[in-house]
């Protein structure tokens, strides 16, 4: 009797169980949910005022024709594009712009800042929140991205395309040089590739100056100037038209040469309004409207249809990083769960207007192909042309100010 | 010796912006006690339609000079009409209102003149340079120098040997006795206004030729301004020339041997002024 009773409270007690567990049994046999149909939502901060608003209709551009490609469309979601400001270099509105997009847009994926204050401004709140995030122009800041975290270089870093210059300046012949930078980390990274280069390759930097950011008299540093065989020079926005401008007048034209170790603050119309006396004159970059691939031969006129301009490095910046973003969900099916986002873009290699671009899966930046530039008329207008291509390699380093 | 010749041109041409941007300042401050923080904006502004009349139309230099001036000081005076008439003696909201005016200006810059940096630009037979001590040297800083000095004494002379420079003069000292005595100050305010902000056009125009044209010209351009009326001292003419001289020197210099504690040295100087002699180097006397 007592067995019987045992054997009776054991079976109520598994049907009990089996009753519990039946719906939850249920649940996990249902097939699995029908793949969303919904939006992928891109939050994209960019300068549309300050400084560097003159890159707003490149960035915009350079989205939208990569978008424009695809129709709008990846593995079979809709794709939609929100752009906010961030005033240039405000990295308070940077992160007020990145928590709009985040917490109040729901968007999947974020795209930009542009300036090194900016992404200092969203950097912490990008990796508290775990967005993935696909920054618009070359990093100065590599150190922070050797371990991926969820800012990720789509353009490369700074040095990779300096370096390389220092490299190239002494192959021309030069054997000494004065580096002139802004007083920041971006500037450090930028003179210091090139000085790095220039060292390796057997030359000598003999004056590192370094300026405030913003300036534009750059008369008082010439007045201190050592003399060299050539003036490598770094500098953001308006200053660098100012600079070429005062080192003609000035007469070190013809007898220091000028090397732009990037030529994004010095865009196509600048030049037109500086003249003729800028032919001749030798850049670095990772762009030019002027590179001659079907890729960019396609993009160019599609560009220009959409915006009445040629296109200029950051349209290249922000190609790239939508090509990056449309590769990611080529590979995840549509999937936007950040983590799966994130292993589909560690190890990814994508082919960008200027060469492929490419993850090496274990670090946040990527790898880019270096142009050496010299300015000539292309097409009725001065134009960067490119004369010595840098097949992306390695990051060559992280550089302190001396 | 070089070095020397060279830094103190450096100085004394950058000082010459610093003193047509900052004589307006001066003298609005002096006489209405407006502080107009918008005046760095207008200096953009005569930059951008100087740069319009002399690039995109390729007009004459000098016109474009004048037209950038006249802008700049129709803009100012709207600006005093429509709004900083109603705050008199406010200077908070003055404040306040003056940096909105910063924003909405620069905005309306980039609507019509867009974000692009514009390159400097100069009047053709200033272009080139000469030859000094060995180097070169821009002409048009030269001239930015004689410029200055021609408006220095035409500005000395219309403050001190006119009668418009005498009921000026007298409105800063007693506005209720001058308009007592039957002047309309309010008219002359007007037009004090308009001469100030019109100096700042033409600041902006030949400070153009060395700094280019921007968006971000009127905030740079406003901190020094500010410590230039400081040193120099407030609605004085040969104080806002001297606290010019002063702080474009010590930037020359300072760039020049301490390239890192350039601008702290003008804060210092500005800070051992506040100091020693807080009215400034210059004051207007009573």
């Amino acid at each position: 009797m007592k067995k019987k009773g045992l054997l009776a409270l054991a079976g109520s007690v598994c049907l009990i169980l089996a009753l519990a567990v039946l719906p939850f049994m249920a649940a996990c046999a249902k097939p699995a949910a029908a793949p969303t149909t919904e939006p992928i939502k891109i939050g994209a901060i960019v300068p549309m005022t300050g400084g560097l608003s003159h890159y707003w209709p490149h960035t915009k551009g350079g989205i939208e024709v990569a978008l424009d490609e695809v129709g709008w469309k990846v593995a079979g979601r809709a794709i939609k594009v929100i752009y906010e400001d961030d005033a240039s270099f405000d990295e308070v509105m940077a992160l007020q712009k990145a928590r709009k997009l985040v917490e109040v847009d729901k968007v999947d994926v974020l795209m930009g800042p542009i300036a090194s204050s900016s992404y200092l401004g969203t950097e912490t709140y990008i990796d508290v929140k775990g967005i993935p995030t696909l920054a618009i122009g070359y990093r100065g800041e590599l150190k922070e991205w050797e371990k991926p975290g969820w800012n990720f270089a789509s353009n490369g870093g700074l040095a990779q395309i300096t370096y390389q210059a220092g490299i190239w300046a002494y192959e021309q012949g030069f054997r000494t040089a004065v580096t002139m930078g802004p007083d920041y980390e971006t500037g450090y990274q930028g003179c210091g590739g090139f000085a790095d280069g220039f060292t390796k390759a057997g030359g000598k930097v003999v004056q590192q100056l370094w300026s405030p950011v913003g300036t534009t008299d750059y008369a008082p540093y010439f007045a201190t100037m050592q003399k060299a065989d050539c003036m490598a020079m770094f500098q953001y926005g308006a200053g660098v038209t100012s600079f070429v401008k005062q080192w003609h007048e000035f007469g070190y034209w013809d007898k220091q040469p000028l090397i732009i170790l990037i030529n994004d603050s010095l865009l196509g119309p600048s030049l037109a309004e500086l003249g003729d006396f800028t032919i001749g004159l030798h850049a670095a970059t990772n762009y030019t409207w002027t590179i001659d691939n079907p890729l960019n031969n396609k993009f160019v006129p599609a560009f220009e249809a959409k915006t009445g301009m040629k296109p200029e490095p950051p349209a290249w910046w922000a190609n790239t990083a939508t090509k990056i973003f449309l590769a990611i969900m080529e590979k995840t099916k549509g999937d936007t769960t950040p983590e799966v986002m994130r292993n589909a873009l560690l190890g990814l290699k994508v082919d960008s207007l200027s060469g492929p671009v490419t993850f090496d899966g274990a670090k946040g930046y990527s790898m880019v192909n270096g142009f050496m530039t010299e300015v000539q008329k292309v097409e009725g207008q001065l134009a960067y042309k490119v004369i010595k291509t840098y097949p992306a390699t390695v990051n060559p380093g992280y550089y302190t100010k001396p | 010796m070089e070095f020397v010749v060279i830094s103190l041109l450096n100085g004394i041409s950058f000082g010459m912006i610093l003193f047509l941007l900052t004589i307006g300042l001066s003298l609005t401050l002096g006489l209405m006690g407006i502080v107009n923080l918008a005046h760095g904006a207008l200096f953009m502004v005569g930059a951008y339609v100087g740069w319009t009349v002399a690039i995109q139309l390729g007009l004459n230099y000098w016109l474009a000079l004048l037209l950038g001036g006249i802008a700049a000081g129709l803009v100012g005076l709207a600006i005093e009409r429509g709004f900083l008439r109603h705050l008199y003696m406010l200077t908070n909201e003055q404040v306040m209102l003056t940096i909105g005016f910063i924003y909405i200006l620069t905005n309306l810059s980039l609507w019509v003149w867009g974000g692009l940096p514009r390159a400097p630009f100069v009047a053709s037979a200033l272009s080139g340079s000469f030859p000094i001590l060995g180097g070169e040297y821009p002409v048009h800083r030269m001239t930015i120098i004689g410029i200055g000095l021609i408006l220095v004494i035409a500005l000395w002379w219309l403050q001190e040997k006119t009668r418009f420079g005498a009921i000026v003069r007298a409105g800063m000292d007693d506005k209720e006795m001058t308009i007592g005595l039957g002047v309309n100050l309010e008219r002359v305010t007007y037009f004090v206004f308009f001469l100030g902000a019109f100096m700042a056009g033409i600041a902006g125009i030949i400070g153009a030729q060395m700094l280019g044209v921007n968006l971000d010209m009127g905030w740079d351009i406003l901190l020094l301004a500010l410590i230039v009326l400081v040193v120099g001292g407030i609605g004085s003419i040969q104080g806002a020339l001297l606290g010019a001289m002063v702080i474009g020197t010590i930037n020359a210099f300072g760039i020049a041997l301490f390239p890192e504690f350039a601008m702290f040295l003008m804060y210092l100087v500005m800070i051992v002024i506040l100091l020693v002699k807080p009215t400034g180097l210059m004051p207007r006397g009573v």
